[in-house]
């Protein structure tokens, strides 16, 4: 990290120009690493954007890269609360998608049962489930060493099956109708060619300025510098004096937080059930995986790349169709891997011999 | 006040013989015996037969995920889609071509050892949580494939002889000949239970063989493993194929039990149950694969059945569960995978070392032994 910039701009649009400079320079400073893959992904997209528009035409093109995006905002948000998790215990966390699922129940009974306005639901829904996973990362996680990952790992695979059984018991498996939180539902405009929801737009920004304040949390705030030195090297920052217990417990409140806005934005499109985040969570595990498991740009960028071969690929190439369409997606992550172990932006892993 | 043994006296060779002769034996009377009393009511000798002889093919799968997880510390996730290759490998030969189960074996292991390997040889390069996303998508992919072959596989009508066909029938020498409707499935339990022991047997030598101490050696040290020409990323992509094997005879296993074959039987939560069985059971140990696959099976079977009968439960549990059933009762069938994921917390705070491992841990306060010379 080489940001050393003494901003003087003071007030609200400070903050912003602030965390926007600071999330595009840590883009930058992981591009200029990897500038090479970069341009080969360039190339790649570019030949196959020019094949698919001569083939079909631009409207359907245009179509297809934003219902692409518009998935792969989504999982960007789910790789995102997974990214966090990874870096605070280097742990896939399985139950994250349940986790988001059961926080997005929450927003449901805020909004329909006590009828508050939705934004406000979502807002206390990430506060609760906030709450309680750090709760769960008191109760259950912290009795592990943090070097067993086996058995924290079996504890998320069983809270994946607990939390997806007592949302079944609670909320029974009819799904919910859960209404956007942004005005102008169902409605769409023109963008070349395409037609574009409003809502849709609403959820990009939103992930977007998540990724901003997460960003900024973490390098601007005593409890993000503690955060990242954890994920750095956990023995040094206890040496140093950092708490490791409630640093963890709030990298898996933040990531819970994240995940209830991440079905919450999700689940509008779609239906509430108890299982509705079953095949999300393997693509936000790619995509997770794709950007690298610790880095936080790199999985956003790494969502919507997933969310562009998917459409791509079940779009416009007949023999893989519809039902290979994620089968490709996690080949092309396989095939990344195979050449960059750790992910496109992931931070290689030195040994010594 | 712990006893002391001898290593090599008789009395060590009982206390170490003594727990395998008490499962063997319980392996084959359980389920030739009319009425155990552990099973409830509504779980007859036929059906109890069939989940035993099921409870042997998860143990080989759980034992060849141990080979990856637990000897060569790489979490796998994917061994759900080797048992599904395994068995519609068995059961494409049985309702197409004719075969029996038995001579489908051989095939279904060698199919499942070509995509083991490949699956280790693309994830030479990948390495710890990443792997095991990397084999969390191969477990993923695995149904969609089979539904995109549908011309093969049966697509989502699955696949399986017509009703009544491709079953093993007992030779006329075998004592049970005459059972009636027992004999088939008692027939097959003696088939799984000789291959099961035949496993376990050929996977403690291999675990004292070069090749099982380089898996440990890639383990516990790859560098170290690779100063002493141990190439970890050959060592993990063999651990890969061999585990693939051990899904493979599973699939074969589960297809001689019940001939049929469906997409949804071999999705990603049978992938993350098995690395739940293994660790219940205990990493790194080879008898936990046993009771792992009787937890993986029986577990949520038994919850099931319990929330409606509890006729055969054992009296003292009976009393001091019925709140929490009366409570499970009323939430229907969804409880169970509340009362399932709560009792593996449980064991995990118990015996964080699993089952297998959590009992050496007690046996060698009470037994100590001493290592002459």
């Amino acid at each position: 990290m080489s940001s050393t910039v003494t901003d003087t701009s003071t007030g609200a649009t400070g903050a912003v120009s602030r965390a926007l400079g600071e999330f595009y320079g840590s883009l930058r400073s992981l591009s200029a690493k990897n500038r090479r893959n970069l341009g080969i992904m360039a190339a790649v997209v570019v030949l196959f954007s020019i094949w698919a528009i001569a083939t079909e035409g631009w409207n359907l093109f245009m179509q297809r890269v934003v219902d692409g995006v518009d998935n792969g905002f989504i999982y960007a948000a789910m790789a995102l609360a997974l990214v966090l998790i990874y870096k605070a215990t280097t742990v896939v966390n399985f139950a994250q998608g349940e986790m988001a699922m059961f926080g997005t129940y929450i927003t449901f009974v805020f909004s329909s049962d006590w009828g508050l306005p939705m934004w406000l639901s979502i807002l206390m829904a990430m506060l609760v489930s906030a709450l309680a996973a750090a709760g769960i990362e008191r109760t259950l996680i912290r009795q592990f060493d943090p070097s067993n990952h086996l058995a924290i790992t079996i504890v998320t695979l069983s809270l994946f099956l607990i939390l997806g059984a007592l949302a079944g018991v609670i909320w029974a498996y009819d799904g919910k109708g859960l209404p956007s939180p942004f005005p102008k539902r169902n409605e769409t405009f023109g963008f070349l060619g395409a037609d574009v929801e409003y809502s849709s737009v609403f959820t990009w920004i939103t992930v977007i300025v998540t990724v901003v304040l997460v960003t900024l949390l973490l390098n601007r705030t005593k409890i993000g510098l503690a955060f990242r030195a954890v994920s750095t090297n956990l023995e040094s920052s206890r040496l140093a004096g950092v708490h490791i217990g409630r640093t963890l417990q709030f990298g898996w409140a933040l990531a819970a937080a994240v995940g209830t806005l991440a079905g919450s934005l999700y689940a509008p499109t779609t239906l509430l059930t108890p299982t509705f985040m079953g095949n999300l969570l393997v693509f936000s595990f790619a995509a997770a995986t794709l950007g690298g498991l610790d880095s936080l740009g790199g999985s956003v960028l790494a969502g919507l790349l997933i969310g562009l071969i998917q459409t791509m690929a079940g779009g416009y190439v007949d023999r893989i169709g519809g039902e290979l369409a994620t089968a490709t997606a996690l080949a092309v992550i396989v095939i990344v891997l195979a050449v960059k172990p750790s992910g496109l932006f992931g931070s290689a892993k030195v040994e010594r011999v | 006040m712990p006893v002391t043994l001898t290593a090599g006296s008789i009395a060590h060779r009982l206390v170490t013989a003594g727990p395998w002769t008490v499962l063997l034996a319980a392996a084959l009377y359980v389920p030739f015996a009319p009425d155990v009393g552990v099973f409830p009511a509504s779980i007859d000798q036929s059906f109890r037969v069939s989940q035993l002889s099921n409870v042997l093919a998860y143990a080989v799968a759980i034992l060849g995920l141990d080979l990856v997880t637990g000897y060569t510390g790489q979490l796998h996730l994917g061994q759900s889609a080797f048992i599904g290759l395994g068995a519609y490998t068995t059961v494409i030969l049985v309702t197409d071509h004719g075969w029996t189960q038995l001579a489908a074996i051989p095939v279904a292991c060698a199919v499942c050892l070509v995509a083991g390997l490949l699956v280790g040889l693309a994830g030479a390069r990948i390495r710890g949580a990443y792997l095991a996303v990397v084999t969390l998508a191969f477990a993923y992919v695995f149904p969609p494939l089979v539904l995109r072959f549908g011309w093969l596989t049966g697509g989502t009508n699955g696949k399986g002889p017509p009703r009544g066909e491709g079953r093993l029938v007992p030779p006329s020498w075998a004592p049970f000949a005459d059972e009636g409707r027992l004999a088939g499935p008692l027939w097959v339990y003696s088939l799984c239970l000789a291959i099961a022991v035949g496993v376990f047997v050929l996977t403690r030598n291999l675990m004292h063989s070069a090749v099982g101490r380089a898996m440990i050696a890639t383990r516990d040290d790859p560098i170290g493993a690779a100063a002493f020409g141990i190439d970890p990323a050959r060592t993990r992509a063999v651990a890969f194929g061999l585990s693939a094997v051990y899904g493979g005879l599973a699939g074969a296993m589960l297809m001689m039990d019940r001939p049929f074959a469906s997409d949804v039987q071999f999705g990603t939560q049978l992938g993350l149950f098995l690395v739940v069985g293994l660790v219940v059971g205990g990493v790194g140990t080879m008898w936990g694969a046993i009771p792992g696959a009787l937890v993986f099976v029986f577990l949520p079977l038994l919850v099931r059945q319990w929330t409606f009968d509890r006729g055969g439960m054992p009296p003292v549990l009976r009393e001091l569960s019925w709140p929490l059933f009366r409570l499970l009762d009323s939430a229907g069938g969804a409880a169970v995978g509340v009362v399932f994921g709560s009792a593996l917390l449980l064991l995990l705070f118990v015996v964080p070392d699993g089952i297998v491992g959590g009992a050496r841990r007690h046996i060698a306060k009470l037994v100590r032994v001493e290592r002459p010379g």
